[in-house]
């Protein structure tokens, strides 16, 4: 999988790169807009993450440009700008996905997966670790071949996981993204202990061969044993 | 109180105190002076009965009664002690054409003859005349003095409303003058240099206002934004230290360090959010039904709030209402005035939340004292005990309402903390 980082900061380029390479991505970069538009236009990328604010020129220039030449790159839009404009713009511009910094890598990684998933399949196909299957369209969940019934807190968990494999998460960061933004004022998490106990407790019973480890006094890590 | 009705009872009040003090002595004048010319009269009448009685004594007759109602005794003396002895009174006396008593000027007078005799003389005139006269002259004080103050306060406010008008129209202009909308055009010409200064004073102090309030807007959404990229960063390279093998320590070390990254990335967030309200950037207005936002965050935040057993009570749910504006910006408006209610609410708590036509009121038990109502709304106002709080949320509640001209109130009522937003504007 070929991903083009288009990213005028150094050091957020190479932590970007260096994540991403981490999970088995094929990583190029470019440092300004006529770099990236000479490499998008000689080579094919399966997402192209892209920085609005290029010290060159406009990241949506690029993006208009990429759907003239008739490009199906998937593109997610990385903007420090977080302004709805922006958004609103880039999506109807053609881009898959808008991500405001600053962002977790987790989070990053996450969405790289979905934008590619839905290209490939047009959202269709599963998400698959170990033996777990879920299907986002339907919000279906099929463990070892047979469907379980999961909460929807619990399903938005599982979720969670599923797409930030093998990454340390804080129980802050869950809190955010399955709970919402508004979230940040809280000192207590008895919440999410319960959601988690329930859903450890159907996953064991279904035999899936996955595991959301807790990493204590730190947070979880979603591993396939 | 205006001023030109502080104006206008001030002068009626002195008026008031002055007008009478000034009647009550042209009053007195005029009593004296009539009183003076009686008793000038009486003189003159005993003068002449004296003259004729001196030149006979039995001819006197023809002052007894003659067309006035002045009368007179004359006694002979037989204790000489009495020399030179004059003495003017009132008394009331006896008319006899009348047959009743009345109200005299009297004037008793020794005097002696050439033989050394001594007379006293009593001579009297009725003082109803001038009894009527002081009643006229304290009619006349009383209606010059009614009359003058009314024309006098009347004139005052007139002068008063008129030469105001400058200063009318200028308070009117400050009033409709809100911060961080374009300074409307002071069209206020007037002559009179005081004025024409506060104008000038007034214009200048709103741009200079408005520059400073454009400035620091600026400032903040540049210096929040630039701050974005490098806590990206350091998110980031914190994220691959805390996945790459670290012992427990450092990993304690990078997650702590990586949580208060975090707390400023969400302080930044929060910035760059009302900033952007501020900046009016949030146009996409459509029908957004906020029960069903109220819903969704009682439903959410009881969940996570679930520790402190909360009691929450919802009334006018019932009855859908909408209203026209952002989705984004109501739902966070909603979202932070129901965390603020679960976040400061104490264990085994309550929330009443009460949805009416066009208003929202939250209420909810917390601390046993009102807040500041003046400061409650400003950002960075930290409760000491809530470490994870950013201090941003009722601010930006407060831009939220600015934005839309809602009213948005705090009081604290039997022990309660009550929000109440009113969303007609």
């Amino acid at each position: 999988m070929k991903i083009l980082i288009v990213e005028d900061e150094p050091s957020l380029r190479e932590t970007m790169t260096t994540a991403l390479k981490k999970d088995g991505y094929v990583i190029e970069t470019a440092s300004n807009f006529n770099e990236a538009r000479s490499k998008i236009g000689v080579y094919d990328y399966d997402c192209i993450l892209l920085d609005i604010m290029l010290p060159d020129g406009s990241g949506l220039e690029l993006l208009k440009e990429l759907k003239t030449i008739k490009k199906s790159d998937s593109v997610i839009i990385i903007s420090a700008k977080d302004s709805i404009d922006d958004k609103v713009t880039g999506l109807e511009l053609g881009a898959d996905d808008y991500l405001a910094k600053p962002f977790h890598l987790a989070e990053l990684n996450a969405r790289i997966k979905s934008v590619v998933r839905r290209k490939l399949n047009n959202g269709e196909l599963a998400i698959e670790a170990g033996n777990v299957k879920i299907f986002p369209d339907k919000k279906r969940v099929i463990i070892n071949g047979e469907a379980i019934v999961l909460s929807k807190k619990e399903y938005d968990i599982l979720y969670y996981f599923i797409n930030r494999r093998d990454y340390l998460i804080t129980k802050e960061s869950l809190a955010e993204g399955v709970w919402g933004d508004y979230i940040d004022q809280c000192d207590n998490y008895d919440f999410i202990y319960a959601q988690l106990k329930n859903l450890r407790k159907k996953l064991d019973e279904a035999n899936a061969d996955v595991e959301i480890k807790t990493i204590y006094g730190f947070g979880y890590k979603f591993v396939v044993k | 109180m205006k001023l030109i009705w502080r104006i206008i009872t001030r002068v009626a009040v002195l008026m008031l105190i002055v007008f009478p003090l000034w009647g009550f002595f042209f009053y007195k004048m005029m009593i004296n002076e009539v009183n003076d010319e009686t008793d000038d009269n009486l003189d003159l009448f005993a003068e002449e009965i004296i003259k004729n009685f001196l030149v006979d004594k039995n001819n006197t007759k023809e002052f007894s009664w003659n067309g006035t109602n002045n009368s007179y005794i004359i006694e002979e003396l037989n204790n000489s002690d009495i020399d030179h002895f004059r003495e003017y009174s009132n008394q009331d006396i006896f008319i006899p054409q009348k047959k009743e008593d009345e109200p005299a000027r009297v004037l008793k007078l020794s005097f002696s003859d050439n033989e050394g005799k001594k007379y006293l003389i009593t001579v009297m005139t009725p003082t109803v005349e001038s009894k009527d006269l002081i009643e006229a002259i304290l009619h006349s004080v009383i209606i010059l003095f009614v009359s003058l103050l009314s024309v006098i306060l009347i004139i005052v406010g007139l002068v008063l409303f008129r030469n105001m008008r400058p200063l009318d129209k200028l308070i009117h202009w400050i009033d409709n003058y809100k911060l961080g909308e374009n300074v409307a055009d002071l069209n206020n010409p007037t002559e009179i240099s005081e004025f024409r200064k506060l104008n000038e004073a007034a214009i200048m102090f709103a741009k200079r206002n408005e520059d400073v309030f454009l400035q620091q807007k600026q400032f903040i959404g540049n210096a929040s934004h630039e701050i974005q990229t490098p806590i990206a960063v350091c998110l980031n390279r914190l994220e691959l230290l805390a996945n790459s093998d670290l012992n427990e320590n450092q990993l304690n070390e990078v997650i702590k360090t990586k949580k208060s990254l975090d707390y400023l990335s969400k302080l930044n967030k929060s910035l760059l959010f009302i900033t952007k309200i501020d900046n009016g950037q949030f146009v996409n207005n459509s029908k957004v039904f906020i029960n069903e936002i109220i819903e969704k965050c009682i439903e959410d935040y009881s969940e996570i709030y679930s520790f402190k057993n909360i009691n929450i009570t919802l009334r006018g749910m019932d009855k859908e209402y909408f209203i026209k504006a952002d989705s984004t910006l109501i739902v966070s408006l909603i979202s932070n005035l129901v965390r603020n209610a679960f976040i400061h609410n104490i264990e085994n708590g309550e929330i009443i939340i009460e949805l009416n036509n066009n208003s929202l009121i939250v209420k909810n038990s917390g601390k046993k004292e009102a807040l500041d109502k003046n400061k409650i709304f400003e950002p960075f106002l930290h409760s000491s005990d809530n470490k994870n709080s950013t201090g941003l949320g009722l601010a930006i509640v407060k831009s939220i309402c600015r934005y839309y001209k809602y009213d948005i109130e705090y009081s604290f009522v039997e022990e309660k903390h009550i929000f109440s937003l009113n969303f007609s504007h």
